[in-house]
């Protein structure tokens, strides 16, 4: 539904994307996760039809965005960082304003369904400038709804919105999977890695990383981690035993025990517990580390920075 | 032209939902109902009514008004965030520009309107030169949109909206006082010319007394079509 | 240049593009001043040169871009943009000028102040079927006029158009003060307008110069000049000068050049006669004397001399006489002299040897007559005597009285009298002496007394005005009142026949617009809903949407 082959764009002397390439599934949810200033926003911009790229190209729903932008906009329901809305229109008359520009039929009906499903209808006669941010926010995405467009693309809907309401953010984009081809910018990734089904890590205008929360696991964390305490002997002791074991990469002290890196495909745990049995030693306890997306995420950044 | 209906709908609600644009009606109607009523009170003893006086003091006025009914118009769309909403709209380019010079253009007309009521009120009382006042009218409509369309493109030119008013301002002015080139330039010839590329040198000699020159009205359609055209390149380059 | 911030950011493109833009805006300003002006000038060469740096700072600049632009291959948008913007802008200036040059238009004025009226086009049906007539029009304005210029150009731009017998010049007296010179009189008065005969070759001929009025009522004040301009030559008017008359070549206050300019700046050509020469070479009156002045001579005529003055008469001559109260004998128009019995008999009007006493002139003594009454009807005195007009009256100092036959033998009337508090005082001797005088019935003459009278001969057309005071046409009093002046120039116009050719109203036009009558309530009402309630309403909805902000 989406594809991007080496996008480049560039401002003036500054690169600001330099050769993305990745591509959205029809139905999927996409995370763009980055550091601020990394190219998500300009990214999403060249896919909204706003601007042409410099390079490369990037298609939506099979049109170019450059020599097709009008039929890409047509098919885009687009929500920027900063919502855009004009202060003294009631939300009713915003949202018809957008779905008039779409060219919308029926628009009254779409528009009162979409303030409805976003719990805004109540307040369709109150003027914009009434609303909290958090308000706006669901206002922003009603109106990049209303005209039902297959390809929405949201540039940090959570930012600067209270934690409840961020949770509902979240669900809400959840919700759209399948019947829409959502892409989603942020820089929390707890929160790409709960909402999105695959991931696009950018850095510096490229593309570092791609693809499920797994697969990025295996992919740069190759290790896991076992955290292991023993009883019966000494630290020394302990390490002479573990280190007989080949494939454990790192032996490192924490507290009481110890975390063994291992490589993460392998099933170590019963080697691991044959050998402590095999010994004069007592397991106390033996669990597995989460790595998180997070961490691959702050090792990829880190060894970018490097 | 679809999406220039929709937009200049949505700005000329806008206009009508607007304090400041009321406030500046008020402001509007003041003036010209003084310079009415002091004009009035002269013609009763010492003179005849001037045809031209409310477009003639308005070709003034609209120096300083212009800026101010248009210095909002896309300044704070790229402020507020929704010019990056219209841009990204299936909408031509310059269907947005079009649609709010057009509103503009309405709002001014719905107050040349209203100053209107001043000829009702003298067709009652006596005999004014009402083929001469729509000339005049007429001048001051087209001049008013020049002015409206200049003002349109430094909003487009900047984010901040006290620039934009002050170069429309400055810009207006000097279309407006090179009228009177002659007055300061010594050779007659070159204060032609000058006089010739103003706003108010194609309106003080022509429609102000009442006649209807061609290229007078042509002056101000291509004056509305470059700055237009203007304004759609600065919108424009914000892709770029 | 603006970047998102809204400040100005300078790079090598941003003046790569600001070259580009100079170098097409000063290419498009050169050939539009070619076209304007139709050839190369100094200002064209001006712009060339600035397009020239413009290109240079392109190049250096932005090489690359200029190197795209040229090869047609995509240049910067930068520079699209630029040069599709010169493109419209060229179009359009081309398009403008070249209506500009059709000058078409249309006249919304009341009336049709910009169209020419019947009137003037028959005007200008006379100087076509002219065989000789070429006129100029010149007309002087120095840059500060130019408003004012483009606004009479529209009307003389009209007669221009309308045949090829009529050019228009226009010269500016800063840059051309020689061409100006010969006008500085004019100019000084605020007239800077004229029409002229020109030569086959082009030459103005300045004797026959006419000022054109400034009355703002443009077509009027250059259609009555125009055909001024014509009339120049129809008619003539000889000054008297054998009898120590007032000299009209005489600048003093004494003298009376004044009306002299007055009748040659309306066309009416001036010469000098004399009669008493004539008497006895025995010539006669001249045939092309329309009429002729007697301003205040000193002597007695002759037989001889009333006779070459009956035969022009007899002719369908016009006379103009002035005279003045008789302080000497052997007198002019003395009471019992041939010639005041002659225009007795003939015309049936003759001076009496009075003074004229007015207690009811406004002026500073009962000698000073103000015109206290005009007969109606009167073309001499029509435009006398006008309702809240004081300039319009006639002041005589120290006049005679004319006597006006109550059975004439011709048609003849009063023009002006005095009030009835006045009378014809007989003792001219207590005057002199004792500056005093007293009504005595019997030995004066109650008023209200004549002091203008007309007369016309219907059989021959001669016509005679003949005036009780002589000192209002000189010099030095004839400006003041207006009414003076007028006295005299309607006289002549009358006489020689001149007013009826040039008088003209080409349009019917309501120049004031009529005045307003309106009571103060309906003042006050209209200043009330238009000063208060109109804007109010404005600020009322102003202050009820804020309010709704708030909510």
């Amino acid at each position: 539904m989406i594809e991007v082959t080496n996008l480049k764009k560039q401002y003036g002397s500054h690169m600001a994307v330099d050769g993305v390439s990745f591509e959205a599934k029809q139905g999927e949810i996409l995370g763009l996760l980055g550091p601020n200033g990394a190219g998500k926003t300009t990214t999403m911009r060249v896919l909204t039809g706003f601007m042409p790229p410099t390079s490369g190209t990037a298609s939506v729903a099979g049109f170019d965005v450059m020599n097709d932008s009008m039929e890409v906009r047509r098919r885009v329901g687009y929500l920027p960082e900063k919502v855009p809305v004009y202060p003294d229109m009631t939300l009713f008359n915003y949202v018809a304003f957008v779905a008039k520009l779409h060219n919308v039929k029926n628009h009254k009906q779409k528009v009162e369904a979409v303030l409805d499903r976003f719990d805004l209808l109540d307040r369709r006669d109150k003027l914009v400038r009434s609303l909290s941010k958090g308000l706006k926010q669901r206002l922003g995405l009603a109106q990049a709804l209303v005209h039902d467009p297959p390809v929405i693309v949201l540039d940090e809907p959570t930012i600067g919105i209270d934690p409840k309401q961020v949770i509902e953010v979240r669900d809400i984009v959840k919700s759209l999977r399948n019947d829409h081809t959502v892409l989603f910018s942020s820089h929390i990734l707890t929160e790409v890695e709960q909402v999105c089904d695959r991931v696009v890590i950018i850095n510096k205008g490229k593309v570092v990383a791609q693809g499920t929360a797994s697969d990025l696991s295996k992919q740069f964390m190759p290790q896991r981690q076992l955290y292991i305490e023993l009883d019966g002997g000494n630290q020394e002791a302990y390490q002479r035993l573990l280190r007989s074991l080949d494939m454990i990469e790192k032996i490192e002290p924490q507290g009481r025990g110890f975390i063994l890196h291992i490589p993460s495909d392998d099933a170590l745990q019963k080697p691991i517990t044959r050998v402590i049995a095999n010994s004069d030693f007592t397991l106390i306890e033996m669990r597995q580390l989460d790595v998180s997306l997070e961490d691959v995420f702050l090792d990829i950044i880190n060894k970018g920075e490097q | 032209m679809r999406a220039t209906w929709i937009i200049f709908r949505r700005e000329v609600s806008a206009y009508f939902s607007s304090p400041l644009a009321y406030l500046i009606a008020f402001a509007f109607l003041l003036m010209t109902g003084i310079i009415f009523n002091n004009d009035l009170a002269r013609s009763i003893t010492v003179k005849s009514v001037d045809p031209s006086l409310i477009p003639d003091f308005l070709s003034l006025l609209m120096v300083l008004f212009a800026p101010l009914f248009t210095m909002r118009l896309l300044s704070e769309e790229s402020r507020e965030g929704t010019l990056e909403l219209l841009l990204t709209a299936p909408v031509p380019d310059y269907s947005i520009v079009f649609g709010k010079f057009l509103s503009a253009w309405f709002y001014y007309s719905f107050l040349l309107g209203l100053t209107l009521f001043y000829q009702i009120i003298l067709v009652n009382i006596g005999y004014p030169d009402f083929v001469h006042t729509t000339a005049s009218y007429l001048g001051i409509w087209l001049y008013g949109g020049a002015t409206l369309a200049v003002g349109l493109m430094f909003s487009a030119l900047t984010e901040n909206q006290i620039i934009a008013a002050f170069l429309s301002t400055i810009t207006l002015f000097i279309l407006w006082i090179g009228d009177l080139a002659g007055d300061i330039v010594a050779s007659i010839d070159l204060a032609r010319v000058i006089r010739n590329l103003t706003l108010q040198g194609h309106y003080s000699t022509s429609f102000a007394v009442g006649i209807i020159r061609l290229g007078d009205v042509v002056y101000y359609s291509g004056m509305i079509v470059i700055m237009l055209f203007l304004t759609i390149q600065f919108v424009e380059s914000r892709r770029w | 240049m603006l970047n998102r911030g809204g400040n100005i950011v300078i790079t090598r493109g941003t003046l790569g593009t600001t070259g580009s833009f100079i170098a097409g805006t000063g290419l498009i300003v050169g050939i539009l001043s070619i076209l304007w002006g139709s050839g190369f000038s100094i200002f064209t060469g001006f712009a060339f040169v600035i397009s020239l740096t413009g290109l240079g700072i392109w190049i250096t600049m932005t090489p690359d871009d200029f190197k795209n632009f040229i090869m047609g291959r995509q240049a910067k948008r930068g520079t699209v943009a630029v040069f599709s913007t010169l493109l419209i802008v060229g179009i359009i200036a081309m398009l403008y000028i070249f209506v500009m040059r059709t000058g078409a238009t249309i006249d919304m004025t009341q009336g049709e102040r910009f169209t020419l009226s019947p009137e003037t086009l028959d005007v200008i049906g006379a100087v076509n079927r002219s065989i000789e007539a070429r006129i100029r029009i010149t007309g002087f304005y120095a840059p500060r006029q130019l408003r004012l210029q483009e606004v009479d150009n529209q009307y003389w731009q009209l007669y221009d158009d309308a045949t090829d017998k009529i050019t228009l010049e226009y010269i500016n007296p800063l840059t051309e003060p020689a061409k100006a010179a010969p006008y500085q009189a004019y100019l000084a008065q605020g007239i800077n307008v004229f029409v002229a005969f020109e030569r086959e070759d082009g030459e103005v001929i300045f004797q026959s110069t006419i000022p054109v009025a400034g009355t703002n009522i443009q077509e009027r004040d250059m259609t009555e000049a125009i055909t001024r301009l014509l009339l120049r030559g129809r008619f003539k008017v000889y000054f008297e000068t054998g009898l120590d008359t007032l000299s009209a070549g005489d600048d003093s206050a004494e003298g009376s050049s004044i009306i002299n300019s007055l009748l040659r700046t309306n066309g009416i050509e001036t010469d000098l006669l004399n009669l008493e020469q004539l008497a006895t070479s025995g010539n006669s009156i001249p045939v092309d004397a329309s009429a002729i002045i007697f301003a205040r001579p000193q002597r007695q005529l002759t037989q001889a001399e009333i006779d070459v003055i009956d035969e022009y008469v007899q002719r369908g001559g016009a006379l103009f006489i002035f005279s003045d109260v008789i302080l000497t004998s052997d007198s002019f128009l003395q009471e019992e002299s041939m010639f005041n019995n002659y225009l007795w008999e003939t015309f049936g009007l003759r001076g009496l040897d009075y003074v004229v006493i007015d207690e009811a002139s406004s002026q500073e003594t009962s000698t000073d007559l103000v015109s206290a009454a005009v007969y109606p009807g009167n073309p001499v005195g029509m435009n006398l005597n006008v309702e809240n007009d004081p300039q319009s009256t006639t002041l005589f100092r120290l006049a005679r009285p004319i006597e006006v036959d109550e059975t004439p033998p011709v048609n003849n009337g009063s023009v002006i009298l005095t009030s009835p508090f006045s009378w014809a005082e007989n003792d001219i001797d207590r005057l002199i002496r004792d500056n005093s005088w007293e009504y005595n019935e019997g030995e004066d003459i109650q008023g209200p007394i004549t002091t203008v009278a007309w007369a016309n001969d219907q059989e021959t057309g001669s016509k005679l005005v003949l005036v009780g005071d002589t000192d209002f046409i000189t010099n030095g009093r004839i400006l003041s009142p207006q009414g003076n002046s007028i006295l005299f120039f309607d006289s002549i116009g009358w006489m020689t026949g001149f007013t009826e050719e040039v008088s003209f109203e080409p349009q019917i036009l309501a120049t004031g617009l009529p005045i307003i009558f309106i009571d103060v309530q309906t003042i006050d009402l209209i200043a009330f809903t238009t000063i208060i309630l109109m804007p109010g309403i404005m600020l009322v909805f102003a202050i009820a949407i804020w309010g709704r902000r708030l909510r």
